[in-house]
């Protein structure tokens, strides 16, 4: 993003990608917090905000949904580099376990901070930011049959998830001991 | 050729996304009609359309509580993610390139410093516009890159280092303990250096906006009370290695490489030859924890 660019104009498309991009970025894999979460969704904001004036993004597609392409690509390409620089690193093992996941979370946050990013990608891109199927489809670049099987995996995850206990809550309640 | 299972699928899909084509639409809802488990399936979905638009309505601002011990203790404030995005978004970032020997002197104030900046930034954005309308691909230039690693440690510097309530996450002087939970925050190694030959200190770091991914900023104070801010940003690609200073409040930048993969920027209210005593420092060869 360009510092000159008036407040006024990139704020509310900032707002959306902020959404979008809290959305897609939490994960359950690194035990980062939210606020370190924000640090990388500003970043990647700045930058698909410069590069929609210079980058050659999905042209098809109309201004705030090229915005989201490119929030994707940048994102897509900061989750490779990371895994390459943490090759075997805890970073890219284990999910985090369910002593550390977020309690007041909801079953649909985390159905989707554990699903992988290409269904989470779909997902927001459709039902968070309203785009349609050839819209995400072309955001993601991929071809619209692959959208469809990915749409349907990631309904099928969170409905699974929906419908389960929380893991913070599985055990049930506590047992209880008589004692004389 | 998709199946008329798939088909049915993939307009159930459409439907509940409301892409499905108006005149497909009464076809579809006929066959709901017929299909009770396409029925419950639509009904399925448009509750999960509801639950993940309600679920992430509010943006960064919210603040999950985390189960499960904390590595340090820390204040929780569920908007401060919120509020540091406004503050960074809302400072005007213009920078100055400029050569190393003519950072300006610390806290130096000219005889006409308020005019002297206002002219100054004046010409800087004049400057920067007719550049900017030219040539849409300065983006991509290693100047302009240089350039946006001083920006985002000038933002940096200007939010927290004087910010005394909230100026790190982790206050600590245990530069071993800040590595590992910039580890954990960031998905990579960060070495974070020692200045006390310079005679500053480790106060205690945060994760901030970088460059071109989120970065460790690390701050240090010196018996005067004087604070110089590390930004290091983990990264494959080549550091850029030039000084900035800020016309806004007289703080230098100078961005360089790290040791490791990243671009180490050093940024505070310091002249050049400290500026570079410092960055000699920081990029030295660490000492064994």
């Amino acid at each position: 993003m360009s510092p000159l660019e008036p407040v006024a104009e990139w704020q509310e498309e900032a707002r959306a990608l902020r959404r979008f991009g809290m959305a897609l970025a939490r994960d359950n894999r690194w035990p980062a917090d939210e606020r370190s979460t924000a640090a990388l969704v500003e970043t990647l904001i700045s930058r698909a905000l410069a590069a929609r004036h210079v980058d050659d993004g999905p042209r098809e597609l109309g201004p705030r949904s090229r915005l989201l392409a490119l929030f994707v690509r940048l994102h897509r390409r900061h989750i490779r580099l990371r895994r390459i620089q943490d090759d075997g690193d805890e970073a890219g093992g284990e999910r985090l376990p369910a002593d550390r996941m977020a309690v007041s979370e909801s079953a649909v946050e985390r159905a989707i901070r554990i699903m992988p990013f290409e269904l989470r990608e779909a997902l927001l891109l459709v039902a968070l930011e309203r785009l349609s199927h050839v819209e995400a489809a072309a955001a993601l670049e991929i071809p619209l049959a692959a959208l469809i099987e990915r749409l349907e995996r990631a309904r099928t995850i969170l409905a699974q998830h929906m419908t389960r206990p929380s893991p913070l809550r599985s055990s049930g309640p506590p047992h209880l001991r008589l004692v004389k | 050729m998709m199946q008329p299972r798939d088909e049915a699928i993939a307009d159930a899909l459409a439907y509940v996304d409301d892409c499905l084509p108006p005149d497909r639409r009464a076809d579809f809802e006929r066959l709901m009609a017929d299909d009770r488990e396409i029925a419950e399936r639509v009904s399925a979905w448009r509750a999960q359309n509801t639950a993940i638009r309600a679920a992430f309505a509010d943006g960064p601002s919210r603040q999950p509580r985390v189960a499960g011990r904390e590595a340090f203790p820390r204040t929780s404030d569920p908007g401060r993610a919120a509020r540091f995005v406004e503050e960074l978004r809302r400072g005007a970032r213009s920078v100055e390139q400029t050569t190393f020997e003519k950072a300006p002197a610390a806290r130096a104030q000219p005889k006409y410093g308020a005019a002297i900046r206002r002219r100054l930034a004046r010409t800087i954005v004049a400057l920067l516009a007719a550049s900017f309308l030219c040539a849409t691909s300065v983006d991509h230039s290693a100047g302009d890159r240089a350039t946006r690693f001083a920006d985002a440690a000038f933002a940096a510097y200007r939010t927290y280092a004087n910010n005394h309530g909230q100026a790190v996450e982790i206050a600590t002087n245990d530069a071993a303990a800040l590595e590992r939970w910039l580890k954990t925050q960031l998905a990579a190694p960060i070495a974070v250096p020692k200045l006390d030959e310079a005679g500053f200190t480790l106060v205690g770091g945060r994760v901030t906006p970088g460059a071109e991914s989120p970065a460790a900023f690390v701050l240090y104070q010196n018996g005067d009370d004087e604070r110089i801010g590390l930004i290091i940003e983990p990264g494959e690609s080549a550091p850029p290695h030039e000084a900035f200073a800020s016309p806004r409040d007289g703080a230098a930048a100078l961005a360089l490489p790290a040791l490791g993969p990243a671009t180490l920027t050093i940024v505070g209210c310091v002249d050049a030859p400290r500026l570079e005593t410092l960055a000699r420092i920081a990029t030295a060869a660490p000492d064994p924890h």
